[in-house]
């Protein structure tokens, strides 16, 4: 044969193996589709309704908690008919006795919050923050986990409201299981996590601070500005949800100090600002600012400020011994996050 | 390979979140002038919040025919630290115990009852997976494979289109066609076969 017909037959053998092999793949794909369907199809059969031996009639509760009459068998159906006292509705409509919430560890929810979740910025920032919590506490990265849902952005004062419930759904959808309940100790309430929503929106700083939470709360915003970037901010923040108050400000002290030994019995867990240790006096900030950058960390001396004094950097910032202690307790003597 | 460490530090969560029952997604706006309102109420799968003996000036009940059954303190400041302004309203998510569908979540203040909510709202039995229902509280209304916002991960004979992958044990795979390279490598092993066999008793 000659080269010419050899490659007239190479082709023609190409183009003949590439036909065959796409009709076999495209009834191979036609099949299933069928299949697919039917299978759907079955998923939607009608359920055929009789009433119970016992004689009650189809969808009534029986005698005996939670049994409900389903299509002529008795079945556990709980959040129809109820559980006995004492006694809680389970998922699979079984009633059980109530559980005691286990000592958990400690897992912080990093939400993006107008960021794509997987935005190299948003992400950068979930590395700084982690960074700042690693030098603090020993923390490791099991401790975090990064949301992959975005929480659209929205009024900084009011956006905290619907971290818990945005988190909730989207960690019942990975794994089934919700965040933990909420214990008490003295009237303080103790949550096994916290929610730290990332803002990508840069805010009005004299409106809205840095960051914000509320004391005890499980929820904390860290907004887009520059400052908002600083993994001392999230720290500052965190130690609020943990019962330690601001320290730029003697009067903001002197006020949040009231309400916490109104709302909670206690007052805040750190010591007020005075001209002995912090670069703050008897002031109150007449300003939407910070007064003062307050308490030293340890000593003036020191060159270090605590945590908890205004968001400025110069100076440097760390946590004192006193802050450090509440730390300690707080995550080590209720969480087990020890070393 | 970020979602794969996600998905193992979700599955190493999973193992940690213990203790878990079926509970009551509560979300209440407080309003600086002692007012309350429900923004929602859901059964769901999560951990209970314990009840706070502390009283408070706000406070949630959950009665039956009368009989308080649960009852906790809020704390309710309108404070928001290192924010300049004072929040408008203060909304709170709680996980309540979830006894059935009968009787109600009552909001107090100073021991006023400033708003209330009726479980039976949780299921109606229309045939429509209405606001407030789920498969939960709800599985005549909404079946198990209409989309509610929380996963049953049960076999339970339907798959829930509310459960991440894998979750869901009825969510099998779904028949999927072969890829198109077995087929072209399938019809090319063919040729070489009768080629071979041409060659074999043909050309001898």
């Amino acid at each position: 044969m000659r080269r010419g017909q050899i490659t007239l037959f190479i082709i023609l053998g190409l183009v003949f193996v590439i036909i065959v092999s796409l009709t076999l793949y495209l009834i191979d794909v036609q099949q299933r589709e069928q299949e697919n369907a039917a299978l759907s199809a079955l998923d939607r059969a009608p359920i055929l309704k009789d009433d119970c031996e016992d004689g009650t009639k189809n969808g009534q509760c029986g005698k005996d908690r939670p049994l409900q009459c389903r299509n002529g068998v008795m079945k556990p159906m709980c959040s129809d008919c109820g559980c006995p006292t004492n006694e809680l509705c389970n998922v699979d409509g079984t009633c059980k006795g109530r559980a005691e919430q286990a000592k958990s560890n400690f897992t912080f929810y990093i939400l993006p919050v107008g960021y794509a979740p997987d935005d190299r910025e948003f992400l950068l920032r979930a590395e700084v923050l982690k960074a700042g919590m690693f030098a603090t506490m020993p923390f490791t990265d099991e401790n975090f986990v990064i949301v992959e849902n975005t929480y659209p952005d929205g009024d900084c004062l009011t956006i905290t409201r619907g971290f818990d419930r945005h988190v909730q759904e989207w960690l019942q959808k990975q794994t089934g299981h919700g965040l933990s309940g909420v214990r008490f100790e003295d009237g303080i309430p103790l949550y096994s996590y916290r929610i730290i929503g990332i803002s990508e929106q840069p805010q009005d700083e004299a409106r809205c601070g840095c960051a914000h939470s509320l004391m005890y709360s499980p929820n904390v915003f860290v907004g887009g500005s520059s400052c908002g970037f600083s993994p001392h901010v999230v720290l500052h923040e965190l130690g609020h949800t943990i019962g330690l108050c601001d320290e730029y400000d003697t009067c903001v002290y002197d006020e949040t100090n009231k309400y916490m030994s109104q709302g909670f019995g206690h007052p805040c867990l750190n010591g007020k600002p005075t001209a002995d240790n912090s670069d703050c006096t008897d002031i109150c900030c007449s300003k939407d600012a910070a007064c003062c950058d307050g308490r030293f960390a340890d000593k003036k001396t020191d060159g270090f400020f605590n945590i908890m004094g205004s968001g400025d950097v110069p100076p440097s910032r760390r946590l004192n011994s006193q802050t450090q202690a509440v730390f300690w307790v707080y995550f080590c003597g209720k969480f087990g996050v020890c070393p | 390979m970020r979602r794969i460490i996600v998905l193992l530090a979700l599955i190493l969560l999973s193992t940690i979140v213990v203790a878990q029952d079926t509970a009551l997604l509560v979300d209440i706006t407080f309003l600086p002038d002692g007012s309350a309102r429900f923004d929602d109420v859901q059964a769901t799968f999560a951990g209970i919040d314990h009840e706070s003996g502390k009283p408070l000036a706000d406070g949630i009940k959950m009665e039956v025919d009368g009989t308080t059954y649960y009852q906790t303190y809020v704390p309710v400041t309108f404070v928001l630290m290192d924010a300049r302004e004072r929040m408008p309203e203060m909304g709170v998510t709680r996980r309540l115990p979830y006894f059935g569908n009968r009787g109600g979540i009552i909001i107090t203040h100073d021991d006023k009852t400033v708003a209330s909510f009726d479980l039976a709202q949780l299921c109606n039995n229309d045939g429509r997976c209405d606001r407030f229902e789920n498969g939960i509280s709800c599985p005549a209304d909404c079946e198990i494979r209409v989309a509610d916002k929380v996963c049953l991960p049960i076999q339970d004979g339907g798959c829930d289109p509310d459960c991440g992958q894998g979750l869901d044990p009825d969510c099998g795979k779904r028949a999927e066609p072969a890829p198109l390279s077995l087929y072209l490598f399938g019809v090319m092993m063919v040729l070489v076969a009768l080629y071979w066999l041409y060659y074999l008793f043909w050309r001898r």
